[in-house]
């Protein structure tokens, strides 16, 4: 049940933080009804501002997959998020694809990453 | 024969103090000149930059130790050898704390100086959201011999003060038991601070080091558990032994008294070397020092906002919940976290605790 936070990633750390920790309600790691650290207490640990692990919570809440309780953390309500539209899943995918098809990756290739990462996903994942 | 064990036991405690100052004085060049308290540092670092601080760390923990040593000195020489065994207890708690600061501070310090980050070094950490309770550490067993053996000193106390067993009441067991509760409960206290802390793990060698955090938090918490254990012990065969003398007489039970009080302290001596090399066993395996390297340089990532005091060596900010947080100079204690104040008042009462009992 680990967060990997990295300093080089172009994403934001909030962004990172909000991520992993689907990431790992996603493999089933955290399931409903588990706790997450208060947002103090991550923010302190990981040496972090306190809104960076607000803004993550936040919007793990918007997606229905935390329930933030002040003071005593967060706890994970559901494994699923709200329903988003099949296109807008699709982005992210397409744009990944694209970056694979643009590094000069086969379809075979593209398709054994895209098989592996799925696997690693879902093979916690009831 | 009661004064001879006492003088044996006092100076056995003052001859530690020598042995305490030397193993201060030497940390930081244990592992030799290219590290400073297990960071390593650059050649002629010791010539620079590393002279001024070795000396200031030498300053900040050699005085409270040497006094210290003095204080239990005037105590043996004076005669007054209960007192110095009962200095002892609030002495090593804030010795303890004051050494392993110092420790802390200066390995910060020394990790601060160290030259720029260079490309390679790492950029990124793991950390566990695994919770961290008390509960999930909790040796049941021991449990319920610790609280099935205060419970029966308690009830015991009881059935004398209320003259229900035949040696009648006894007046001079109410000070050690209300001791030894305390120091039951602050030992608890610490083991709770074990188990809360959470420690980032490097992405490289993750394994090996929670491995080793593992092997570290298990030697500390059965260390601690076996205190507890210890604790409970005495305070059950205190009750015991004033009891069965009033029954049986002196003659009989001082002997027995001083035999099972060595015996329980050599098993425990004995258990907590054998926790100890379990955990070199682990520690030669993975050598933790070398895992210093691979977590990203501490001029990468900025000092925690919030107000520090004294040249860095307090802090104030009640967002943080930390109570000793990283500052610009090295570590600083959080003066706006209820824990802080928590321990200054377990040790100011364990202090006056100590004047209790020697005024018994």
């Amino acid at each position: 049940m680990l967060i990997t936070i990295d300093t080089e990633d172009r994403r934001p750390i909030y962004r990172q933080v909000a991520d992993e920790i689907k990431e790992l309600i996603a493999r089933g790691e955290l399931a409903e009804g588990a706790t997450l650290p208060p947002v103090r207490q991550l923010a302190s640990d990981l040496g972090v501002n306190l809104n960076t692990i607000a803004t993550a919570y936040r919007e793990l809440q918007s997606e229905g997959l935390l329930a933030v309780k002040h003071g005593s953390g967060a706890v994970v309500t559901s494994r699923q998020t709200r329903a988003i539209d099949q296109e807008d899943l699709r982005k992210p995918l397409r744009a990944a694809l694209t970056q694979m098809a643009l590094a000069g990756l086969r379809r075979a290739e593209i398709l054994s990453i895209v098989t592996d990462e799925l696997r690693g996903l879902l093979k916690g994942a009831k | 024969m009661k004064e001879t064990l006492l003088l044996i036991f006092a100076l056995a405690l003052f001859l530690l103090r020598p042995f305490w100052l030397w193993q201060f004085w030497r940390a930081p060049l244990k592992q030799g000149e290219g590290w400073f308290l297990g960071i390593e540092v650059e050649p002629g670092f010791y010539r620079q930059a590393g002279a001024a601080l070795l000396r200031r760390y030498r300053s900040w923990g050699v005085p409270p130790l040497a006094l210290e040593a003095s204080i239990l000195l005037a105590l043996i020489l004076s005669g007054r050898l209960v007192h110095a065994m009962y200095e002892q207890i609030p002495a090593v708690a804030i010795l303890t704390f004051w050494l392993n600061f110092t420790i802390l501070q200066f390995r910060q310090r020394t990790r601060l100086l160290a030259p720029a980050a260079p490309a390679q070094s790492p950029h990124g950490v793991q950390l566990s959201l695994a919770p961290r309770r008390l509960r999930d550490h909790s040796n049941w067993t021991v449990e319920a011999v610790i609280i099935g053996l205060t419970l029966l000193t308690l009830l015991w106390l009881a059935a004398q003060w209320l003259d229900w067993l035949p040696a009648g009441p006894n007046a001079g067991l109410l000070r050690p038991v209300v001791f030894i509760l305390y120091m039951q409960a602050g030992v608890l206290m610490l083991k709770q601070v074990f188990v809360r802390w959470r420690m980032k793990l490097p992405m490289r060698r993750a394994d090996d080091y929670r491995r080793w955090r593992e092997s570290w938090l298990s030697y500390h918490l059965r260390i601690f558990d076996a205190l507890r254990l210890l604790l409970a012990v005495t305070l059950c065969g205190i009750l015991a032994f004033k009891s069965f003398r009033l029954w049986w007489g002196a003659e009989q039970m001082n002997p027995f008294g001083a035999a099972m009080a060595l015996i329980t302290v050599a098993v425990y001596i004995f258990y907590c070397s054998r926790e100890r090399r379990r955990l070199a066993v682990v520690e030669r395996e993975i050598k933790p020092l070398e895992l210093i390297k691979e977590y990203p340089p501490p001029s990468t990532t900025p000092a925690p906002e919030g107000r520090f005091l004294a040249g860095g060596l307090f802090y104030l900010n009640r967002d943080n919940p930390v109570m000793v947080a990283r500052s610009p100079q090295g570590l600083a204690i959080n003066l706006a976290n209820r824990g802080t104040y928590l321990w200054a008042a377990y040790l100011a009462g364990l202090v006056w605790l100590v004047i209790w009992q020697v005024g018994n």
